[in-house]
């Protein structure tokens, strides 16, 4: 078979209007929206992935931050409040700021969010 | 970063530095956690003591009742969700009531008793009970409305201080617990557990929520739960659900689910079910259980007709009816 045509046409570099590149594509599925590569593509192309790829890290760290306070609300951990606005109003006296009972300095041992540490079996 | 676990309710919420718990009242400032709704109720009423509701305690007195913001459950369906979820920061009314403050005023209003009610007074546990000792020293009774979303410990030391407790119990389902509350089910029991062992005096409310929580056979175990554990003259009240806050979704529970439910909690065992929130219905007033006269009847939270006799018995057959009656 050596020296045979390729069925499919000669591959070759390709890029589409979208910006998505293909090394090896086979000449006949080239189309009117794909046009051959050009010769200085790297420069001219390199923005346009960084971007997705400064999107898709931005949108991934998002999402990690969103289920982290997702999920320490959910499982009661903590809340941040307006602690600016709290102690304005403890200062105009609207609300105080009297020692709770029933807690204790967070130990070692108790990681953040800790659930069921003092459930049920006091 | 000094952070403070709070040992109050069964979240056991680890704070840091600044932040708040989940019930957003109990703030660590400076390691220490602050209570910081003491004193600062946003919502005092005298209420009829039916709308609690408590029908086996003090029937038809009014009740000196309050609460601050803050919540420890995040129901879906929470009726005071303006008060109950919001930190005491976001509150627009906000008052200066000490409990020696609260005292003066519900005697001037008539009162003989205080609730801690509407959001739910777990989260101002401190303010509860030192009003309530200041209440027991003057000779008033004190009530908890609340859904006992607590550890067994400071609710024993409050038990110290209670007369009448109305618990909602919202299903016998934790995975509902989870679902519609953000808390789970066993602390409630067990607490429900401990109300009875101090010998507060208790009643019960289930909210019945069309398709979440009105399944026969889960309010038979629950039934069945309460005869065995608190036993059959707990009385309970069945609550009509009304779309609101984030469950609009659903509709009203319809008056024969609420006579269904009944039928079968009496059919279990419990001797006084009550239907609440559907105004008139025969379900609201009490019956006695030997011979069925009724007993104190009631069109919504007014007593329209007693006949209970002072010292709470039934004067057909003498039978005596459990609760507090003066
Ligand atoms: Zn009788």
């Amino acid at each position: 078979m050596q020296g045979a045509p390729p069925i499919l046409g000669r591959e070759r570099e390709a890029w589409c209007a979208t910006g998505v590149r293909f090394i090896r594509v086979p000449s006949m599925q080239t189309s009117a929206r794909w046009v051959r590569m050009p010769v200085n593509w790297r420069t001219r192309d390199l923005p346009l992935p960084a971007l997705i790829l400064l999107c898709l890290t931005l949108i991934g760290l998002h999402l990690r931050l969103v289920s982290k306070e997702a999920a320490d609300a959910g499982t009661g951990g903590w809340r941040h409040i307006d602690r600016a606005a709290l102690e304005r109003r403890i200062e105009s006296g609207d609300l105080r700021d009297v020692r709770a009972d029933w807690y204790h300095p967070t130990r070692p041992d108790e990681g953040p969010f800790d659930q069921g540490s003092f459930g049920t079996s006091e | 970063m000094k952070s403070v676990t709070c040992e109050l309710c069964p979240r056991g919420c680890v704070i840091p530095e600044g932040g708040a718990g989940d019930c957003r009242v109990r703030v660590n400032l400076g390691g220490e956690l602050r209570a910081t709704t003491y004193g600062r109720p946003s919502a005092l009423h005298v209420d009829p003591m039916e709308k609690k509701p408590l029908y086996h305690f003090l029937p038809g007195t009014p009740v000196f009742s309050l609460a601050t913001a803050g919540c420890n459950l995040h129901c879906l369906n929470c009726q005071n969700w303006q008060l109950s979820q919001r930190g005491g920061e976001e509150m627009e009314a906000i008052y200066r009531a000490e409990p020696a403050e609260i005292l003066n005023t519900a005697i001037q209003e008539g009162c003989h008793s205080i609730a801690y009610t509407y959001s739910d007074p777990i989260v101002f546990y401190e303010y509860t009970c030192d009003t309530s000792t200041l209440a027991r020293a003057r000779g008033l009774r004190n009530v908890l409305i609340t859904a006992a979303y607590i550890n067994p410990k400071p609710l024993r030391q409050l038990c110290q201080v209670l007369d009448a407790a109305n618990v909602d119990l919202k299903a016998m389902d934790d995975a509902l617990y989870r679902q519609v509350t953000g808390g789970t089910l066993q602390p409630v029991l067990d607490a429900l557990r401990i109300l009875r062992e101090e010998g507060v005096w208790l009643e019960l409310t289930n909210l019945v929520i069309p398709t979440l929580n009105d399944d026969l056979a889960m309010i038979r175990r629950m039934a069945r739960w309460i005869e065995q554990e608190l036993g059959a003259d707990t009385p309970l009240h069945f609550s009509r659900f009304q779309p609101q806050y984030r469950m609009r979704n659903l509709p009203p529970t319809p008056a024969e689910t609420l006579e269904y439910a009944r039928a079968e909690a009496m059919d279990a065992g419990l001797r006084y079910v009550y239907i609440g929130n559907l105004m008139g219905h025969a379900g609201n007033s009490t019956y006695c259980p030997t011979d069925g006269t009724p007993l104190i009847a009631r069109t919504g939270f007014w007593i329209t007709n007693r006949r209970l006799t002072a010292d709470g018995r039934c004067p057909s057959c003498d039978e005596r009816i459990p609760g507090v009656w003066q």
